[in-house]
């Protein structure tokens, strides 16, 4: 036996203290596993024939992962108003990236199994629904300038979406284990990102519906704060990166991007096209479900966020935008 | 128990065979529920992530494909290694919990059964600690290594070459005696062992 071999001996029993004297029944655990909530709930819609929904539920999931990952990574060269210390994010513009389902399915199983480019804090869960009785009501609750589509008449139901806020405390080595694992270049990652901490903020929205067909909803831009002194281009590229592009076009496009202020919008190729179209004058993205699902439009205007959703077709949503007031 | 690989039971559970799943949880579950304990260091701690690690490989045998998607059909491998991060992602809960608390509050859990002496509670803090400060890799390595998995699923668990596991565990040795020697000449050690007959709060120990 080798020295080494030695050293990695005594050490493997100095951590045999670590181990459990005794272990907990397998049935008992089992009965327990098939109890839970979560069993149920997965059980319950695979079921129901419920697999492609589940599948598509874990979709917006990861997608909601990746945009937040995609949020997270898009710094820009913005100085914050409000601090010295800070850059601020906001929303400009949207820059929608195709992504493949494999590479989709990848970060899904990254998420899952926890692995994360830091520790994430989330203080206040944004998201909740609180209905109320009218759209001033909603105006004075949010303090926003509320617009509605006129086009549809009154909306059946207007509530206010809570909104929230996060940080997440960078840690080079996980995020370069992340980026190595979705296929990308970790050395793309600058060393000084090592303990950055980045806050998010989501404020809270309006939401209108007209019966099950149509959703608008309207919220002000999130805002994402960070240390001033991070390369944006650098972690841009890296972003594009783990969404699948190729190195050569993740810098080409990265280098031709305005991080100032625009968000990547990841968007499953298989599943989903998109184009740019012309709201009102102003440029937005039209988005169109591949099994004709319905669609959706999403422009910024004055920093506020719109997003316009149907079960129907999206021209019926280009027609209808035109009567926004 | 079924004799069926891993990889059959997967093929079964995915056209709706729900026995295979129980088949599998048997398999796993000691192994999952001792690398998870000796990374928490409490039986209760352990059990809850033991759930849920086991949830997220439900929700991952109910998706068709998904493991094939990666190529990985190694669900021992799988499963430490969401085990791992699940109990690193609890070390750091717990240091988040331990920061905000002015007093400290000895876990009832990890508290001294008559077989365990204040002493071996001590040391098994340190040991947890040390091992806490490592690498997520190099902790997970030891650990399975200590639990008598071969260099081959040492490898496959840490996705790395089976050729570098040897190397990779005399570093990881080398880093752990490293953290336990800096651990024992700390202050907060021998503060620790100064408070021992009034129970230390040993959970916590070096997770600062």
């Amino acid at each position: 036996m080798t020295q080494e071999d030695k050293e990695i001996q005594e050490t493997l029993d100095q951590l045999s203290i670590l181990a459990p004297t005794e272990t907990p029944s397998k049935a008992a655990a089992f009965a327990h596993f098939q109890a839970s909530s979560a069993i149920q709930h997965a059980t319950s819609e695979i079921q129901n024939g419920g697999l492609t929904m589940f599948r598509k539920r874990t979709f917006a999931i990861g997608l909601t992962a990746v945009l937040f990952i995609t949020v997270l990574f898009s710094f820009p060269a913005v100085r914050a108003a409000a601090s010295d210390f800070l850059g601020l994010f906001r929303v400009q513009k949207f820059a929608p990236i195709s992504i493949s389902p494999e590479q989709m399915a990848t970060l899904e199983q990254l998420a899952d199994e926890g692995m994360a480019p830091g520790e994430l804090e989330i203080y206040h869960e944004p998201g909740a629904v609180t209905p109320v009785d009218s759209l001033t009501e909603a105006g004075i609750q949010t303090g926003l300038d509320v617009h509605t589509i006129t086009g549809l008449g009154s909306p059946t139901e207007i509530a206010i979406v809570d909104g929230g806020d996060g940080s997440l405390t960078i840690d080079l080595a996980a995020a370069r284990a992340l980026m190595e694992a979705a296929g990308a270049d970790p050395n793309l990652l600058p060393g000084n990102i090592d303990g950055a901490s980045v806050h998010v903020t989501v404020f809270p929205g309006i939401q209108q519906s007209w019966g099950e067909e149509f959703t608008f909803t309207q919220a002000p831009s999130p805002w994402v704060e960070y240390p001033e002194d991070i390369d944006a281009q650098a972690l841009g590229e890296a972003a594009l990166q783990v969404l699948g592009t190729e190195p050569r076009e993740a810098r080409r496009i990265a280098k031709n991007i305005d991080w100032a202020g625009t968000l990547l919008m990841p968007i499953p190729g298989e599943m989903v096209t998109y184009h740019e179209v012309t709201i009102n004058g102003i440029s937005g993205v039209a988005l169109e479900p591949l099994d004709g699902s319905g669609g959706a439009l999403m422009w910024q205007e004055n920093d506020i966020i719109y997003l316009f959703n149907t079960q129907g077709a999206t021209a019926d949503l280009l027609n209808l935008v035109e009567s926004i007031n | 128990m079924s004799a069926l690989s891993d990889s059959l039971l997967l093929e079964r559970i995915q056209q709706g065979d729900t026995d295979s799943f129980e088949t599998l949880f048997y398999r796993h579950y000691d192994r999952v529920y001792g690398l998870l304990y000796r990374l928490v260091g409490t039986r209760a701690e352990a059990e809850d992530l033991t759930q849920e690690v086991f949830v997220k490989l439900y929700r991952h045998t109910s998706r068709k494909g998904l493991f094939r998607s990666r190529k990985e059909h190694n669900v021992s491998a799988w499963l430490y290694r969401v085990a791992t991060n699940a109990g690193y992602d609890a070390l750091k809960s717990r240091k988040r919990r331990w920061q905000r608390d002015t007093l400290l509050v000895p876990d009832s859990n990890g508290a001294p059964g008559a077989e365990q002496t204040v002493a071996q509670l001590e040391e098994q803090a340190l040991v947890r600690a040390a091992l806490g400060r490592l690498p997520k890799r190099q902790g997970q390595l030891l650990i399975l290594r200590q639990m008598d998995l071969s260099y081959a699923e040492c490898a496959a668990a840490c996705d790395v070459a089976p050729g570098s596991v040897g190397t990779l565990l005399s570093r990881a040795a080398a880093a752990f005696r490293k953290e336990y020697e800096q651990l024992v000449q700390s202050p907060l050690s021998k503060v620790q062992s100064q408070k021992k007959d009034s129970g230390p709060d040993t959970q916590d120990l070096g997770l600062s």
